[in-house]
């Protein structure tokens, strides 16, 4: 439920994989044929004269080495950064607020406004679910989806426990937890189990 | 019934894998061959010993391939590196489903792992054939329930009862997408169960 941008990590792989799967197959074909390997072996010998002579003209005086090198580093240095960046992109979309409620009109009223906390429902649910002999351990949090707050409500059941009878205790306390709060705010509920689960 | 927008692109993400690890791991890679590049080429800058490889001798190794290596060499790398670039190729456009199945949206949404649905299926078939849950062994796949019964020796498993009580069960449950069940009783029964 978290906002992990998934088309940018798709992306990503998909562009290191055509990459080795180019190179790594023009390499191969290329060598297999030997015409194509001929033509390799010039071409590669025109590019070693050609790049002796960009590193000499672009050598600095003071240093006696081409500045290609303080450019090769720079880049590295951007893309380094990007990357961590890239990382540190992933999970993320938990939220505090659960109901945001802003005075429509400052004329009649106070112009104030009305935060409700996620952890009220994460702590009112999260009691009623635990005192369910199904259940043996549960957690809720608020999620951003799409600029409205949901709600995660995670149930660890023991074996054997029917998930559609788990899931109508949740939908009870979910209504109930409704008319508490005066709204409807969508809620995905998880069910898992396991082996810490046994009876 | 069509879903509601937030839901559907909650049920979408909680059934499929992020690939999230993944992709870090190639990020990881990538950022040490560039910090390694890049340390190379500022050593290299400054005059000092390279670590590895210094930049100059590396864009010569890397022209001189064709000459300095055989042709049955760059074949059997270049391959190697192609199925490896195909491999994370499918990483990247398989769907990376979870084993987990949703049910129906009302109020809520709901996603259940696929062990939940199976134990639940398997106390529900050694019920009705009145054995211990450990002689059945439920396994889902994205379509399907296999249920297999070991059955007490000598007291025969009705295959026909423990089937309707499955499929009852897999009523109540209302999956997406819906699962076949398929009963087999085995033939070696279990001894002092």
């Amino acid at each position: 439920m978290n906002n992990t941008n998934r088309a940018l990590n798709r992306t990503g792989i998909l562009l290191v994989g055509l990459l080795l799967f180019v190179v790594g197959a023009a390499a191969a074909v290329a060598a297999a044929l030997p015409d194509w390997f001929e033509q390799w072996k010039s071409v590669s010998a025109s590019v070693d004269d050609a790049s002796a002579d960009v590193i000499a003209n672009t050598t600095l005086e003071s240093f006696g080495q081409s500045w290609l090198l303080i450019v090769i580093a720079v880049v590295c240095l951007v893309l380094i950064a990007l990357l961590v960046l890239f990382i540190f992109r992933q999970g993320h979309g938990h939220t505090r607020a659960l109901v945001t409620e802003k005075a429509p009109d400052t004329t009649t009223s106070t112009g104030g406004s009305v935060v409700i906390d996620g952890r009220v429902a994460e702590q009112a649910i999260q009691q009623t679910l635990d005192g369910h002999p199904d259940i043996v351990s549960s957690s809720v949090s608020t999620y951003l989806v799409k600029r409205t707050s949901a709600l995660k409500i995670t149930t660890r059941v023991r074996r054997g426990a029917s998930p559609s009878t788990v899931r109508g205790f949740v939908d009870d306390t979910v209504t109930a937890w409704d008319s508490v709060l005066g709204r409807e705010v969508p809620v995905l509920i998880q069910i898992t189990g396991g082996m810490a689960t046994k009876r | 019934m069509t879903t509601p927008p937030p839901y559907r692109r909650i049920l979408r993400r909680e059934t499929h894998s992020p690939r999230s690890g993944f992709a870090i791991a190639l990020a990881v890679v990538l950022i040490f061959v560039l910090a390694w590049i890049g340390t190379e080429s500022v050593l290299a800058l400054l005059g000092r010993p390279a670590l590895l490889v210094a930049p100059e001798d590396s864009l010569g190794s890397v022209l001189g391939l064709p000459t300095l290596v055989t042709s049955s060499g760059i074949i059997g790398a270049g391959s190697a590196v192609a199925v490896i670039g195909l491999l994370i190729v499918l990483v990247a456009l398989l769907p990376g489903r979870r084993a987990r199945h949703t049910g129906v949206v009302g109020r809520t949404a709901v996603v259940m792992d696929n062990v939940v649905v199976a134990s639940a299926l398997a106390r529900v078939a050694s019920r009705s054939a009145n054995i211990d849950p450990d002689q059945v062994v439920v396994t889902i796949g994205h379509r399907t329930v296999d249920v297999t019964v070991r059955p007490s020796s000598g007291f025969p498993v009705d295959d026909a009862r423990v089937l309707t009580a499955v499929q009852e069960a897999l009523t109540t449950f209302e999956l997406t997408p819906a699962l076949r069940a398929k009963v087999t009783i085995e033939q070696k029964g279990v001894v002092g169960a």
